[in-house]
């Protein structure tokens, strides 16, 4: 009897998980979102041309990646983010955004201390929405939607590096347009003061921009020409812009542009221009 | 006219060598050699006499006795280390460093202390799968099987402890993952912890808490479950090999334990310990840079006897990768004697020749089911994602355990429907589980690198 409750028990939660997974699969896009509770998203019409002229559509999930969690133990410490160790050994690099936002919180990360993030995963980058501490404190530099809250978040528009006193009509323009990151390692050939050219693994040569120089710098990390170099970054016209670029002898990484290709030098926004209003 | 004369008085030598040792050390009769084995401190811990097909090589492989000479290299190399060794962060690792260039044998030391160490794993490891494939659990031994398990896990203990000492990026980031394992555990895994480490993370204090596990509580405790152990195997009796077609109440010849037994530890202990000794002068023990807590390595691995568990976090929710699936696996395997009640192959390899067949098969299907498993969670399966709605500790965790129960529920029962016996099909399971262990072992270590991505072996390694 007990044998056969047991294998009840089981097929029930695989028959049910196999067929939920189904059902859930072939719903539409509008009640994946119901049934994920983004009870906002519901009440959102489906296209944005049917939007209230005050209200902006979220980013589009595919510029933020996949909703990732992970709990671990902080073992590095950046200005722009962190790296956290899980317990199964998994390294991962997570991006907090600019110092000047997180940091303005009042939560005080320290290295060893053991954290959750929620956040997005794409391309291999990791970027935090929000980081609880065992003690139960939370930091949050994203919204549920992926945006930045540095850069004034959807709500209100505001922000995206001095859009300043107008009137919110939209959806916000990201400075920068990502059709997709593209990720390649290669070795530095030639620097120059906010570009480096890097031949690729795959024998191709690219110039990679890396924006306000002064911000690259900042990060205390020396390129040289002969680095093995990853970089995960998008084409914006003729131009590849850098979101991140990493030494490979060092781990180190320098952190250049937000998931939305929003570069991270623009600081907090606020409508007060190209991040002016930074709480330090 | 000298048969009366009384007995010479023996000497003063003589007579503090008889306060010490009361018998003859080379005994003349058999009734000497059986007393000789009772008068004697470590002898005694044998039976007098001894069945002799015991003594085949091929039965037990010696394993019992290469853990009490492993035990015992263990305790001797450790002494000699505590000389040379500071546990605090500053000085750990220059102990390390001064033990490798300034201390006359030091590295020798440390080598032989490290390799049978990990031998020593791999030893306990091989003698539960000896005494479980060969019966040897059954009653009267089924008390005497838990405490092989206890010292199992006093082993893995002792490693673990050990394992930070050096304190290099390895030591310290294999056990900062693995004491992060122990966070999972529901409720009290935060404070155990803690109280493990000295603090919230590996430090100063986690050192000095490790040092007096590693040389004081778990030794002694070791020591004393080991004893318990050896005076138990005297107990309840040696189990007799014999072929699968034998019954089991035939009478056996028995030999006196002096010389039959004892040459034969003797020799294999002498021999074992120049292979060590051989290998620790070739083969030198890990030590990477100091210990950096503001660098990890890519990727940060536990040691390579938590790799096996490292790789189902990688698969599982971490309450089932780290706790639960554990958990019930050491529940199950310490109740294993318990659950053998039509139990009445002791002695025979594999239970039958029929059970050759199905351990086989069911160390093929572990494999390759392991391995699948992985592949498919790897590529395929992306189970938080196709069930979003559900809390991943259900999704990750559950859904996927309750699928592998199912299959061993169904493996199970086609085995005994097949005609195994229930003694059978159970060997099959346990066999099955332990290759798929096994499985997830090399994959862990030989298949995972940079961000725990599946890679080939080369590599991996340097």
């Amino acid at each position: 009897m007990l044998k056969k409750l047991v294998i009840g028990a089981l097929s029930v939660t695989i028959v049910g998980a196999v067929g939920s997974a189904l059902v859930y699969q072939s719903m539409p896009a509008i009640g994946l979102a119901a049934s994920e509770g983004q009870v906002a998203a519901e009440a959102m019409p489906a296209t944005s041309a049917a939007l209230p002229t005050a209200t902006p559509e979220p980013a589009p999930e595919s510029d933020m990646g996949d909703p990732w969690t992970m709990t671990g133990t902080i073992s590095a410490l950046d200005d722009f983010g962190l790296t956290l160790v899980g317990p199964d050994g998994i390294s991962v690099y997570v991006e907090l955004g600019p110092p000047a936002f997180w940091q303005s919180q009042g939560v005080a990360l320290t290295i060893g201390e053991t954290v959750t993030v929620n956040g997005y995963a794409s391309e291999g980058m990791y970027h935090a929405a929000t980081v609880t501490t065992i003690g139960g404190q939370q930091m949050t530099v994203r919204n549920e939607y992926g945006q930045p809250l540095w850069s004034g978040g959807i709500e209100n528009g505001a922000g995206q590096n001095g859009a300043t006193n107008t009137v919110h009509t939209g959806t916000p323009q990201p400075q920068a347009q990502v059709d997709e990151w593209i990720t390649f390692s290669g070795t530095i050939t030639a620097m120059a003061r906010n570009m480096m050219t890097v031949q690729t693994d795959t024998g191709e040569t690219l110039n990679i921009q890396m924006g306000k120089p002064s911000f690259a710098a900042s990060q205390g990390i020396t390129f040289a020409v002969g680095d093995a170099v990853t970089v995960v970054g998008f084409w914006e016209g003729t131009n590849f812009n850098a979101g991140d670029i990493t030494q490979m002898s060092t781990g180190l990484r320098l952190m250049l542009r937000d998931p939305n290709g929003r570069p991270l030098w623009a600081g907090p926004g606020n409508g007060n221009g190209n991040g002016a209003a930074r709480a330090n | 006219m000298n048969d009366n004369l009384p007995e010479a008085r023996p000497g003063l030598v003589q007579r503090l060598w008889r306060s010490v040792q009361r018998d003859p050390l080379s005994p003349e009769s058999d009734r000497d050699r059986m007393r000789l084995v009772m008068n004697n401190l470590i002898l005694h811990l044998h039976p007098s006499k001894v069945a002799a097909r015991t003594l085949r090589f091929n039965y037990t492989f010696g394993l019992g006795g290469l853990l009490a000479l492993l035990a015992v290299i263990q305790v001797v190399t450790g002494v000699l280390l505590m000389f040379a060794y500071t546990p605090s962060p500053d000085s750990a690792y220059q102990s390390m460093l001064a033990l490798q260039t300034e201390v006359p044998f030091g590295q020798l030391i440390r080598n032989l202390h490290h390799w049978s160490a990990n031998l020593m794993i791999v030893a306990i490891v091989l003698h539960l799968l000896r005494v479980f494939f060969t019966g040897g659990f059954a009653s009267p031994r089924q008390f005497n099987w838990v405490l092989g398990i206890i010292l199992l896990l006093l082993v893995v203990g002792a490693n673990f402890t050990g394992y930070l000492l050096p304190w290099d990026q390895l030591a310290y980031w294999a056990v900062t993952v693995g004491s992060s394992l122990i966070g999972y555990i529901p409720l009290a895994g935060d404070a155990i912890t803690r109280l493990l480490l000295g603090g919230p993370e590996v430090g100063a204090a986690t050192l000095t808490n490790f040092y007096g596990l590693h040389v004081a509580v778990i030794p002694l405790t070791l020591f004393a479950v080991m004893s318990f152990h050896l005076w138990r195997v005297r107990k309840d009796t040696l189990t007799v090999p014999r072929r699968a077609d034998e019954p089991g109440d035939v009478p056996v010849e028995k030999v006196t334990t002096i010389p039959h037994l004892v040459s034969r530890e003797l020799i294999f202990a002498l021999v074992m310990l120049a292979l060590i000794i051989a290998w620790a002068v070739v083969f030198n023990a890990p030590l990477e840079e100091a210990a950096n807590p503001d660098h990890s390595p890519n990727p940060a691995k536990a040691a390579w006897y938590f790799m096996g568990l490292q790789e189902l976090l990688l698969h599982f929710h971490p309450t089932f990768g780290a706790i639960i699936i554990p958990g019930l696996a050491l529940l199950g395997l310490a109740a294993l004697p318990y659950l053998e009640p039509d139990m009445e192959a002791q002695g025979i390899w594999f239970r039958s020749i029929q059970g050759r067949w199905i351990a086989g098969i069911s160390i093929v299907i572990g494999v390759l089911s392991a391995a699948l498993f992985v592949g498919l969670d790897e590529v395929l399966l992306d189970l938080p994602a196709l069930l979003p709605f559900l809390p991943t500790v259900i999704s990750n965790g559950w859904v996927p355990l309750a699928g592998i129960l199912l299959f061993l529920l169904a493996y199970y029962e086609g085995l005994y429907r097949l005609g195994a016996t229930a003694c059978e099909a159970r060997l099959a399971i346990f066999t099955l589980l332990l290759a798929a262990f096994f499985t997830f072992t090399i994959i862990g270590i030989f298949f995972r690198g940079e961000g725990m991505a599946l890679v080939m072996p080369w590599s991996v390694i340097p």
